[in-house]
């Protein structure tokens, strides 16, 4: 299920920085990506907002409990944080990793219980709309890049009891080393961006 | 042959060719393009599409001409032995006049089409806020049309609101046309007067035309609207200013039982939302 | 010739049908869709409020049952395997099945050897390419007549939605698919795209994608055109969900191809090729790229937008409750305007990359066809309300949009300039591919041209919306993109197949499909000069000749496609010549390699020190590296 293992002495091995600097850049092509997503958010609110078609931006008692954002924004920070600190504390990747899961995990749920309690529903005008759009989906990649943490966690982990394993593929020499530290750093980093546009949603959802 | 006379002959050809073809273009066939003569705004695109033409005809020439002459000169004559051509690479002078050459064409059609557009709105659809007025605008007829699925009607606000299902215009008049829709996006074409204007529900979009002779039109949706969208097309006339008063007046009474019940006129309409129907 | 040993496999024919494979994904895909339905069975869909459920109207429960097909699906594939090893902490790897060997089964399953997912994507796209052919043909049908006669007004708008979907949403991906996941490791020197399994993904998910478009029929179809202008779509039959999800599969497989490619790109190139050697086809990648990375992304979350507007009862869309149409039609442009040039820059690319090979010259001005790619990759994010010139939408805003839509003809005048220079005082060859890339030559200037009828708005109020603009995009995309993707199959095909193609049925496809197809889209400007809308069934009986004619041309344009799939039956199934290594005689490094490719690619890794086009200078021939299996 694995790459072929280079059999043939001949077949010269890839570089070994190419993967983690593909880790690298892809962290940051991603977060392009993941900004364009809900810039899509950010445009529907101030549109709407400044439309008020129908005046009917909020109908009726539309008002967000400012005490669950917060919340969830500093869970979210506090995750990031954890996370990034993990990267320069290799010994400690699985203590921080897991507190990081941890966080991102109750934020999720702190967005879960809000809604349940919400005083609106999603018909009630354009800001009920882009409230609910946009945390919804917030929500569901957060629980994505939640797996993604996990991934990071699970390995260091495995690799503390058994070892880094030599890698294996295009015939690099050496271990997993450098490619398991940039891995945390993509994920750290993809978490602290997206983490950000969680700060900006809390900004413009909440405060603004 | 060297390149200077290469070069020569190609431009002695294109020259030859654009001096036949663009007049050929610009005074034989742009004058007979649609829409026509029914309206100033339609006359204007007209004219304008003349000039883009008399524009892009040389500038395609110019192409066409370069690549039928390359393809025939520098054609491989010997297909056995596979010969390499000479390794140039660039040519800074022959790109940066083709970099001012284009920016020129380019920065001369986006200041005609503004200048164009900002004369008198060319029939388009502006908005609740036109920026582009023609003269006599403050004057002007309003006429609002009301989209729906799969039918228009036309408000004259200023004959108490009357209703109707068809659109009567007066001869050599300003009109500014308030379309808006009751459901999805429709557009509003108005062929023959050069008028276009999407319907958006909750919008009063609104497009200026003036008028001239009397004539009939046709008007279709231009804005994929529904299943019978292909069916939503009628007709509409200019009619001498006497004649339309006396539409209007037969119409006020042919609908003054309904009158009653109309909602009042508005510049948007608001009915419940729609999320499923047609 | 492979370095790796191939061990045979030796289980019976029925054993190997069992395990993660197309199959499995299949009778998963299935199950999951079953589930998905019964979960949203259970949540009460607003639409059931207008339809009863006996109707197949429930919005939720068919998203639901998408959503979970598709998982099933890429479970039933191979695609859980990894997360979940990942999940219990086993450390990454980079490939996956990539040594199975010769045998047709690979093609079948997850594979991420980037040559064996660049034949998948293009008999994969090829059949929803066939699809949205069909559709066309039967358009044309239609318009025989100027009133309804084989389909109804229903029937029709689905075709006319389905074509538009498939050709715009499809083969966003129908050159990078193949073309760049093939060739970019091979430009630049690498074995493999930068992360495989995501390479495999985007494929897969296409698939997916294309066989929910196709299920909209049974949901009643859907009426609102590829673009699903809303609140049209709020409104639209559950047909439209899946317009949906189609749309947003595609705009995660484009994200993602668009992410991988230009990691590819970025980190992985070989030693000595720097960004100034890269071949033109490779920076058109990556000006593509660059849009598909960013602008899908939009896309997605428009499309989310309509389906919550759907389910969920928001509002973004209705304006009623306080949203707005031109919410969605800024979104959808804002994605939509790059879209179009996803789909016209990678032509560019092929044309730039081709014309040197067949003019035996280097490339001339790389920089400058460099920017422009760049140019038009960076303009192309500030054109979009130019789709909304008649809308009603700031109206103080169209010089400018006037403006930067022109503006765009600069950096693709500097193609069309890079192409004049090349071909200048070479040694042209009229072969296939550089016939097709003429062809490219001739439409695109049309279709350029006829754009700037478009973007002058006092032209635009009249052509706006009519023939005139579907004629345009036609010569844009059709013209464009299909005319190049064909000199890609002819120029590489030997390469990727390994078999030569026939060279008279080559021909006649060309000429068939130059004339036929400039006889159907040339009249169409006619037609929307003369005010005949988009997308209606019915249309005034005077254009009936002029409509008629149209529909003939476009019947011979499925005749040219029936020839190419006769020549591609010929060549590859029944004939199988094998093909010249190096058929054209190019200079470019991955004709150097050995017919078929080695699954290594390269035993050592090449090492460049000029650019990729040493025509006619001293040193020819390739950069100096040893080949896999050493063969030449």
């Amino acid at each position: 299920m694995e790459a072929s293992a280079p059999a043939a002495a001949h077949i010269e091995p890839e570089p070994r920085e190419w993967q983690p600097r593909a880790l690298w850049v892809g962290a940051r092509l991603l977060c392009g990506a993941a900004a364009f997503f809900f810039m899509a958010f950010v445009f529907a609110y101030f549109y709407l907002r400044s439309l008020d078609v129908n005046k009917s931006w909020k109908i009726g008692s539309v008002n967000v409990p400012f005490g669950f954002g917060l919340a969830i924004a500093v869970a979210l920070v506090l995750s990031a944080v954890l996370l990034r600190l993990a990267t320069s504390r290799p010994e400690k990747v699985v203590a921080l990793g897991v507190g990081a899961l941890g966080l991102a995990l109750l934020a999720v749920v702190l967005q879960v219980i809000e809604w349940t309690t919400l005083g609106f529903g999603p018909a009630s005008g354009g800001y009920a709309s882009v409230f609910i759009g946009w945390t919804a989906f917030y929500a569901v990649f957060a629980v994505t890049s939640a797996y993604w943490i996990e991934t990071q966690v699970a390995t260091a982990w495995r690799s503390q009891r058994e070892g880094v394993r030599q890698r294996r593929h295009e015939g690099v020499v050496g271990d997993d080393r450098e490619l398991l530290s940039a891995g945390l750093e993509a994920c750290s980093f993809f978490w602290a961006f997206y983490v950000a546009i969680g700060v900006v949603a809390f900004v413009i959802l909440y405060v603004v | 042959m060297d390149d200077v006379n290469h070069f020569r002959r190609l431009c002695l050809v294109w020259l030859l060719a654009s001096v036949i073809a663009t007049p050929l273009v610009v005074f034989v066939l742009a004058p007979g393009l649609p829409p026509g003569n029914g309206s100033v705004q339609a006359s204007g695109q007209v004219v304008d599409n003349a000039v883009l033409l008399g524009v892009s005809t040389p500038v395609a020439l110019a192409v066409l001409v370069y690549f039928f002459y390359a393809l025939v000169a520098f054609r491989e004559r010997d297909q056995s032995a596979v010969l390499d051509g000479p390794p140039v690479r660039g040519h800074s002078g022959v790109q940066t006049t083709w970099l001012v050459v284009t920016t020129a064409i380019v920065l001369f059609l986006a200041a005609y089409g503004s200048i164009r557009m900002l004369e008198d709105g060319s029939g388009g659809g502006q908005g609740p806020n036109p920026i582009a007025k023609p003269t006599g605008a403050a004057g002007a007829l309003q006429v609002q049309v009301i989209a729906q699925q799969w039918k228009f009607t036309y408000r004259y606000p200023s004959y108490g609101g009357l209703e109707t299902a068809d659109l009567e215009l007066p001869a050599h008049r300003v009109v500014a046309l308030h379309v808006t829709s009751l459901d999805v996006i429709h557009s509003f074409w108005a062929y023959q007067l050069g008028v276009k204007a999407d319907a958006n529900p909750g919008v009063d979009n609104i497009a200026y035309v003036q008028t001239k002779g009397p004539l009939t039109f046709n008007v279709h949706c231009a804005e994929l609207c529904g299943v019978w969208h292909g069916y939503m097309f009628e007709r509409g006339r200019v009619v001498a200013q006497s004649q339309f008063a006396a539409w209007i007046h037969q119409q006020q009474q042919q609908y003054a039982p309904v009158q009653k019940s109309l909602v009042p006129y508005s510049k948007q309409y608001f009915p419940d939302p729609q999320r499923r129907g047609g | 010739m492979s370095a790796i040993a191939v061990t045979a496999d030796r289980r019976p024919a029925w054993r190997r049908l069992i395990g993660f494979n197309l199959l499995t994904g299949i009778v998963l895909g299935i199950v999951g869709w079953l589930i998905g339905d019964e979960i949203g069975k259970a949540i009460h869909a607003p639409s059931l409020d207008y339809y009863s459920d006996s109707a197949g109207q429930n919005d939720i429960s068919i998203l639901l049952g998408y959503l979970f097909g598709v998982i099933g699906f890429l479970i039933g594939l191979g695609f859980a395997n990894y997360p979940v090893r990942r999940l219990l902490g086993h450390p990454p790897t980079l490939a996956e099945h990539e040594d199975e060997g010769e045998g047709v089964g690979r093609y079948f399953r997850l594979c991420t050897d980037h040559k064996v997912v660049a034949i998948q994507y293009i008999i994969g796209i090829g059949v929803f390419f066939l699809v949205g052919g069909i559709n066309a043909m039967l358009i044309r049908t239609e318009l025989l007549q100027p009133n309804t006669h084989v389909f109804g007004a229903n029937q029709y708008l689905t075709l006319v939605g389905m074509h538009g979907a498939m050709m715009m949403g499809m083969m966003t991906s129908v050159i990078l698919g193949p073309f760049a996941n093939w060739l970019v490791p091979l430009m630049i020197g690498t074995r493999r795209m930068a992360f495989p399994r995501i390479e495999a993904f985007t494929f897969w998910l296409l698939m997916a994608a294309g066989v929910i478009l196709v299920t909209t029929i049974f949901f009643g179809g859907f009426q609102t055109g590829w673009t699903g202008y809303a609140p049209l779509s709020d409104q639209g039959t559950a047909g439209y969900d899946a317009y949906i999800g189609f749309f947003a599969l595609i705009g995660v497989s484009m994200c993602l191809l668009g992410f991988n490619l230009l990691a590819t790109i970025i980190t992985m190139r070989a030693p000595g090729m720097t960004w100034s050697r890269l071949p033109i086809f490779v920076w058109s990648v990556v000006a593509t790229a660059v849009l598909m990375l960013l602008a899908a992304p939009m896309l997605i979350a428009t499309l989310l937008m309509a389906a919550l507007d759907r389910t969920a009862q928001t509002a973004f869309f209705i304006p009623g409750n306080g949203g707005s149409p031109y919410l969605y039609q800024n979104l959808f442009w804002v994605f939509g305007h790059p879209e179009v040039y996803i789909v016209a820059l990678p032509g560019f690319g092929i044309v730039l990359e081709l014309l040197p090979v067949f003019s035996r010259k280097p490339l001339w001005g790389y920089r400058l066809a460099v920017a422009g790619m760049l140019g038009v990759s960076l303009l192309s994010f500030f054109v979009w309300q130019h789709h909304l010139f008649v809308s009603g939408i700031n109206a103080d805003l169209r010089p400018f949009y006037m403006l930067s839509t022109e503006l765009i003809s600069l950096p693709t005048g500097f193609i069309f300039l890079c192409a004049m220079g090349t071909i200048w005082r070479g040694r042209i060859r009229f072969t296939v591919p550089m016939l097709f890339c003429l062809g490219w030559v001739f439409n695109f200037l049309i279709g350029g041209i006829s754009g700037v009828f478009l973007s002058d708005v006092p032209s635009d109020v009249t052509t706006h919306g009519s023939f005139f603009s579907m004629a345009h995009f036609h010569y844009t995309i059709m013209g464009g993109l299909v005319f190049t993707l064909f000199a890609a199959i002819y120029y590489w095909g030997p390469k990727m197949f390994g078999v030569r193609f026939n060279d008279r049925l080559s021909k006649i496809h060309f000429w068939s499909l130059f004339i036929a197809f400039n006889s159907t889209f040339a009249p169409l400007f006619a037609l929307g000069m003369l005010g005949m809308p988009r997308r209606v069934v019915t249309y005034p009986a005077n254009l009936q000749p002029l409509n008629d004619w149209v529909s003939v041309s476009a019947f011979v344009i499925g005749l040219s496609m029936i020839v190419f799939l006769v020549n591609l039956v010929w060549s590859l199934v029944l004939k199988r010549e094998p093909a010249d290594p190096n058929p054209w005689r190019s200079k470019s490094l991955e004709w150097q390699l050995p017919t078929p490719v080695p699954l290594h690619d390269f035993d050592t890794f090449p090492v460049f020190d000029e650019d990729p086009y040493p025509y006619g200078v001293e040193r020819p021939g390739p950069p100096a590296f040893a080949p896999a299996g050493g063969a030449g």
